[in-house]
């Protein structure tokens, strides 16, 4: 049984409280005295481009890689297996990258252990993939790795690659998250905010919130972005599926009052990347910020009017929508990140600025082949599209 | 200056009369000190001032400044020399000398604490693995002198409290049979100043550099190789440089976790000695920002002392009419007032502190709680006097008062 910082300051005998001040002993504020260490939710950095050892030269990286790989360094062996496995700035060679990986792993390297249980839980469709990939999880989690034991409490309390055991995996993310792990306590605190695979807790979740860094509406709301934009860029799917932990911390940013994040939580509906069913409909949480004229609420809107999410399609709607769009900067800077990483959304939009002529396309590309792009993964847009919109030529 | 002149001859002859002895030194430089006690001939200013505008300053050691801030050498005399050395700042180093002889504080007071060093292993020929511990602490005044023993046999720090201090030194060139100079970091470690090997002294330099410049994806590629191929020493030095640069703690579990296939040993005790330094670094920030002397005081014990009996000893020792625990608590509250801890504490956390102080039980700090707020009601109110009370024993700042 937890006491509450809240337990200690109500319930107080009406008497007694003439004469004696009510009580709170601070508990909330007692992990400030406790840690020594900061935690503040900028320890995730933000993501980098930087290709390491491939940075300048590839060729000359893989070189390097395989020369110390082949000395002996452990964590050379597992940045050329990894690198290999996923084509990450080398050839794609699952067979090799695995061979490394595997070596780096036996030879006791608990990194190694990791990523190649990762790789056999989420991506190897083998039929003993799952039980090897187990096994590795926890000879990590038995070589100390605190982010192995967070892999392995929480896909044991989701059911992610995993059959569930929510005691066990409740377990192993209080222990770490006990030892000082700032995901673990993310982790956790998400899990019960919302009783995804837990029970529900939703003080015990705000307090491990809080430990992480996150006391108020703003930091969970920065706390959520910075999960999410972890996601995008992360080459397991494991990280990738950080977005929903992303989308719980904006919902109770939301409840606290953050009307941000009602935004945040729309771009991930509309993207399918959190279930309806979880969330308020779109109309409730775009409606305030389409009246405020807010330009990232008449993107999602013309969006998702573009792909008819809890709507009818309708391109020509959504085209009028970019023609009224006020500050195209923070959106091209946003969406235009989004087509570096290949997703087609991004080259729409970018295009979709560029047909408006709020934005030159940073890359030099015609308005043409950026939709060709954004056709080519998945979206349906009209051919007059690729022209420039009529209202500003005449302007 | 003619005073250290005079003082130079002094000993001179006095270690003339042992055959130059070195094991002497201390002895003959002690004695120096008292005959001609450099505080009762000269002040701060006057060296100040002589060695601002004299002709010709004699040849001065030590031109980078590595002990004292700065150090001025006032006499060279055969295998001697004697040095003024002014602080500005207190610095909390445990270590041990390759010379011997003397010190004699001329201006302001110091913090002495001894400590004595128990060797488990001698993991490298830089490095060695072990039990730090305090042996005795003292608050040094004015014309107070103790001599200087080289090698382990006098481990000790100085952390000079006022603005500036003068220490006079009176001490041998170096002997070369108490060489490497040894750091401690309590509770594990011994090391050798990483000055005697440049490669590594530079590499953690590039590495700071990365980290400070936020290049924190390069540094986070080349870490691991280093920490998981490189030798003991090499992986020590990092760590010590770069470890409080990284602030999130997974992050921080990972570096060490990469470190520690190589070398188990080093890392598993290294890991509360770095977390030492972290404290030490923050209780020094903070100290910048009082301008109390109390309070400067208070944090200087906090610093250099490891434990209750002695924290309130050097209390009394400066306060002779004052309530140590009373006074502990006053400053607690102040410090907290002046916003510099990061952490408010609330008149209930003081009150705690209080209890805790006085060594009361649980059932009479329920006492005193329930004499001063409305408790009656409150649920679960043991757990939460217990969770407040391991947060005060075990916090960051406090720690050291609760250790016996």
């Amino acid at each position: 049984m937890t006491v509450t910082n809240a337990a200690a300051t109500v319930a107080r005998n009406p008497e007694t409280s003439i004469k004696f001040p009510a009580l709170d002993l601070g508990l909330d504020s007692i992990v400030l005295l406790k840690r020594q260490w900061k935690f503040s939710i900028k320890n995730f950095a933000s993501a980098s481009s930087f290709r390491g050892w491939l940075e300048n030269s590839a060729s000359e990286g893989e070189r390097w890689l395989r020369n110390r790989a082949q000395d002996g360094d452990l964590y050379a062996m597992e940045k050329l297996g990894l690198r290999l496995l996923t084509g990450d700035g080398l050839p794609k060679s699952v067979e090799e990258g695995l061979r490394w990986l595997k070596k780096s792993a036996e030879l006791g390297n608990p990194f190694a252990m990791e990523k190649l249980a990762e790789y056999e839980l989420d991506e190897d469709q083998a039929p003993d993939s799952p039980a090897e990939g187990e096994r590795w999880l926890r000879a990590a989690v038995d070589h100390r790795h605190r982010l192995a034991m967070v892999s392995l409490g929480s896909r044991l309390i989701t059911g992610a690659g995993l059959t569930p055991d929510p005691n066990q995996g409740e377990e192993l993310l209080r222990e770490a998250a006990q030892r000082g792990s700032q995901i673990a306590m993310i982790k956790l605190g998400t899990y019960l905010l919302s009783g995804w695979g837990l029970d529900c807790n939703h003080e015990e979740g705000l307090r491990w919130l809080q430990r992480a860094g996150a006391i108020n509406a703003d930091q969970l709301l920065e706390l959520g972005l910075y999960l999410y934009q972890h996601s995008l860029t992360a080459t397991t799917k494991a990280a990738r599926g950080l977005a929903k932990e992303a989308s719980i911390l904006f919902q109770e940013a939301r409840r606290q009052g953050n009307s941000i994040a009602s935004l945040n939580l729309a771009y991930l509906l509309r993207r399918g990347e959190i279930a309806d069913a979880s969330s308020p409909p779109l109309d409730e949480l775009l409606s305030e910020h389409l009246k405020q004229r807010d330009s990232f609420a008449f993107v999602n809107q013309a969006l998702r009017l573009a792909r008819g999410i809890q709507c009818n399609i309708d391109w020509k709607a959504a085209d009028l929508l970019f023609e009224r769009l006020q500050d195209s900067g923070n959106v091209l800077e946003w969406w235009f990140a989004r087509s570096r990483e290949g997703d087609p959304e991004g080259h729409l939009v970018t295009g979709w600025l560029g047909r408006h002529q709020l934005a030159t396309d940073p890359d030099g590309f015609q308005i043409a082949q950026r939709m060709d792009l954004a056709r080519t993964g998945g979206w349906l847009v009209p051919e007059w599209m690729n022209d420039l919109a009529t209202g500003k030529q005449n302007s | 200056m003619e005073f250290f002149q005079k003082l130079g001859s002094l000993v001179t002859r006095l270690w003339k009369e042992r055959d130059y002895n070195e094991e002497d030194f201390p002895e003959v430089a002690s004695r120096g000190l008292s005959e001609l006690p450099p505080d009762q001939h000269v002040s701060f200013w006057d060296v100040a001032k002589w060695a601002l505008t004299c002709e010709r300053l004699p040849g001065q050691a030590d031109l980078n400044a590595k002990f004292g801030q700065p150090p001025l050498t006032v006499f060279g005399g055969r295998d001697f020399r004697i040095e003024v050395l002014f602080w500005v700042q207190g610095i909390p180093a445990i270590h041990q000398h390759s010379f011997s002889g003397a010190f004699h504080v001329m201006h302001g007071s110091s913090l002495h604490s001894l400590w004595e060093f128990e060797l488990t292993e001698q993991i490298a020929m830089r490095l060695a693995l072990g039990r730090v511990s305090l042996k005795k602490a003292e608050l040094l005044q004015k014309g107070d002198s103790r001599p200087i023993i080289a090698g382990r046999r006098l481990i000790h720090s100085t952390f000079h409290l006022d603005r500036p201090s003068l220490t006079v030194v009176v001490r041998t060139l170096g002997e070369a049979d108490k060489l490497p100079q040894y750091s401690y970091l309590p509770p594990t470690i011994a090391y050798a100043d990483q000055n005697d090997v440049p490669s590594v002294q530079r590499r953690t330099q590039l590495l700071r550099m990365l980290l400070i410049s936020g290049k924190r994806a390069e540094y986070d590629e080349i870490a691991h190789h280093i920490l998981g191929t490189e030798d003991a020493y090499s992986v020590f030095q990092f760590l010590l440089s770069t470890f409080a640069l990284i602030e999130g703690e997974d992050e921080r579990h990972n570096l060490l976790l990469a470190a520690r296939l190589k070398h188990p040993k080093l890392i598993e005790t290294l890991h509360p000695a770095l977390l030492r330094v972290e404290r030490t670094n923050k209780i020094i920030a903070i100290r910048e920002r009082v301008s109390s002397s109390d309070l400067q005081f208070f944090l200087a014990v906090l610093l250099n002392i490891t434990e209750r009996t002695a924290i309130l000893n050097l209390i009394e020792q400066r306060y002779p009419s004052r309530d140590p625990m009373t006074a502990i608590v006053t400053w607690v509250r102040e410090l907290s007032d002046q916003g510099v801890l990061g952490v408010r504490f609330s008149e209930p956390w003081l009150l705690m502190l209080q209890c805790l102080l006085t060594k009361r039980s649980d059932r009479e700090i329920q006492k005193a709680f329930s004499g001063q707020y409305a408790t009656q009601q409150i649920p679960n109110l043991e757990l939460g006097l217990g969770e407040l009370s391991s947060g005060l024993q075990d916090s960051w700042l406090l720690q050291p008062i609760f250790q016996n």
